[in-house]
């Protein structure tokens, strides 16, 4: 814990962002990544606006628990791999904890995502649904972390894992049901969605919304916390073949 | 002066390609962005047959080439000041302007390959056929386009001389210019106060030319008007930049913040 506390503080104190260009960040991407998809959606697509808000506010948790692969990669591009792997401290705590506080911040940001939803385009709920809705992007920001640690594993093999990450996380937002309804795509693509973390929490992020009951929408978070903590376990597991790897290799302070 | 000013400018120009064509991440966002972009959005007007397929194709390029030209250089400049080499280029002979006037110039090769990716996803992926309605006029907008986006790019450059954090706040920018500039979806979806911030940027100009003379709808007038602002923006944009330019720079080396991490 003590080591995940540390790696957690140590790593967000090391944003090098001054604290104004921070705040706008934090407060503006949340607007304008929805917005734009779904303003594309209104005009191309066949659904209402609150389809695609809610489906690109719940999406942005990706954006941040994809942080963890990224961090992984920054780790070997500052040529500081080595010495974690060297060090007792268990791997997991000092990846997850580095993380941590970037979740919760993705998590604060699909937040903000929905109230600028309900500010500037007007999006109405009852108060539970959207107690709900706050629910299911924990899941979401949850299930991510799981699939990004398996990504992020890669950065002891891959020179750039951060392209992996990259493509994985814009197949996710491609799949995910965030912008394109799951019946629209190919019968192929539609068995690969249900095998991402976020396709679940997005479908029942639209349940809730739409005044659906939570209870009903709870197979489907479970769901996604499955999924999650299978690709942690699968993370976990190519974590140390990859490491074994790498050393055997010697390609683990490769740039 | 001029030709060796030219010379530097070329050679700069290719170095620009070389390093970024070897660059995962970069090649990533000039090829797989537009691809998710573009699928995303064939996607979405799937059935739909209002909308010419071109202005989608149109519109991720658009994405792609505001990334190269504003974004790129100055990406470039951040990567210069972490290997240390940002000063050292800044005491060379050569004038700074003249290097990231090439580098900037040098994305643009590598930008047309967000146009390839885009054409590629709706005629491959999903059988469109895509045609040009008036073709003459498609290729000056394409130059003005550039050489407007171009000028803006340099604007922004002196901020990565500034600030550190500058390519992570210019990143955050993309989304509110494919917004406003029209790019994937018509600005009247906007409240009028948002279109007027459209209306000063040349994205939103380049959209409109680029849209009007690939799917048509756009009058002679509206299309002069456009270039006719695509042309001014360049010139004005140019001017502020090699001011701003010289400014921000004798700023940073006061205070010693060109190799500044």
């Amino acid at each position: 814990m003590r080591v995940f506390l540390a790696a957690a503080y140590y790593s967000y104190r090391g944003n090098s962002m001054a604290w104004y260009f921070y705040a706008i960040s934090l407060f503006v991407t949340p607007l304008v990544q929805p917005a734009f998809f779904a303003l594309l959606g209104t005009y191309g697509g066949g659904r209402p606006l609150e389809f695609y808000l809610i489906g690109n506010a719940v999406a942005i948790t990706a954006l941040g628990a994809h942080v963890i692969a990224l961090a992984m990669n920054w780790d070997r591009n500052q040529g500081m791999l080595v010495h974690l792997v060297a060090s007792p401290a268990p791997q997991p705590a000092v990846f997850f904890g580095a993380a941590s506080l970037r979740i919760l911040e993705a998590m604060a940001r699909a937040a903000l995502a929905l109230l600028w939803a309900r500010i500037i385009f007007g999006l109405d709920m009852p108060v539970l649904s959207w107690l709900g809705l706050f629910g299911c992007i924990v899941v979401a920001a949850v299930a991510v972390s799981g699939l990004s640690l398996l990504v992020g594993a890669t950065s002891y093999l891959a020179l750039d894992a951060s392209v992996i990450g990259n493509v994985v996380i814009f197949a996710v937002l491609f799949l995910s049901g965030a912008n394109v309804p799951l019946d629209e795509l190919p019968p192929a693509l539609q068995l690969v969605s249900w095998t991402l973390p976020l396709t679940r929490s997005i479908a029942a992020a639209r349940q809730v919304a739409t005044g659906g009951d939570l209870a009903d929408a709870l197979p489907l978070l479970a769901g996604d916390l499955l999924l999650g903590a299978v690709f942690a376990g699968a993370g976990l597991l190519v974590l140390r073949w990859f490491e074994t790897q790498a050393r055997r290799r010697g390609t683990l302070e490769a740039v | 002066m001029t030709v060796r000013y030219l010379r530097v400018a070329v050679a700069s120009a290719v170095l620009q390609i070389k390093g970024l064509a070897i660059q995962p991440y970069i090649v990533f966002f000039l090829v797989g962005h537009p691809f998710v972009v573009a699928t995303i959005g064939f996607s979405m007007i799937q059935g739909r047959n209002d909308i010419d397929p071109i202005f989608v194709v149109v519109g991720t390029s658009l994405t792609g080439l505001l990334t190269g030209f504003v974004f790129l250089g100055g990406t470039q400049l951040i990567n210069e000041r972490h290997f240390g080499t940002l000063e050292i280029l800044e005491a060379a002979p050569a004038p700074l302007f003249v290097v990231i006037t090439g580098r900037i110039a040098g994305s643009l090769g590598l930008t047309f390959l967000s146009g390839i990716v885009s054409w590629g996803v709706c005629a491959g992926l999903f059988g469109y056929s895509v045609r040009i309605v008036d073709p003459l006029g498609f290729l000056l907008s394409i130059l003005l386009a550039i050489a407007s986006l171009w000028a803006l790019g340099m604007v922004f450059t002196p901020l990565f001389f500034l600030w550190p954090s500058a390519n992570q706040v210019l990143g955050g920018l993309e989304y509110p210019i494919y917004i406003v500039g029209g790019f994937l979806f018509p600005v009247t979806l906007l409240p009028e106060w948002l279109r007027l911030a459209g209306y000063l940027l040349p994205p939103y100009w380049a959209a409109a030319a680029l849209h009007g003379t690939s799917s048509g709808g756009l009058d002679a007038e509206d299309l002069r008007l456009a270039w006719l602002i695509l042309s001014l923006a360049a010139l004005i944009f140019l001017t502020i930049s090699v001011t701003v330019f010289e400014k921000a720079l004798w700023h940073a080396r006061k205070e010693g913040r060109i190799g500044w991490v």
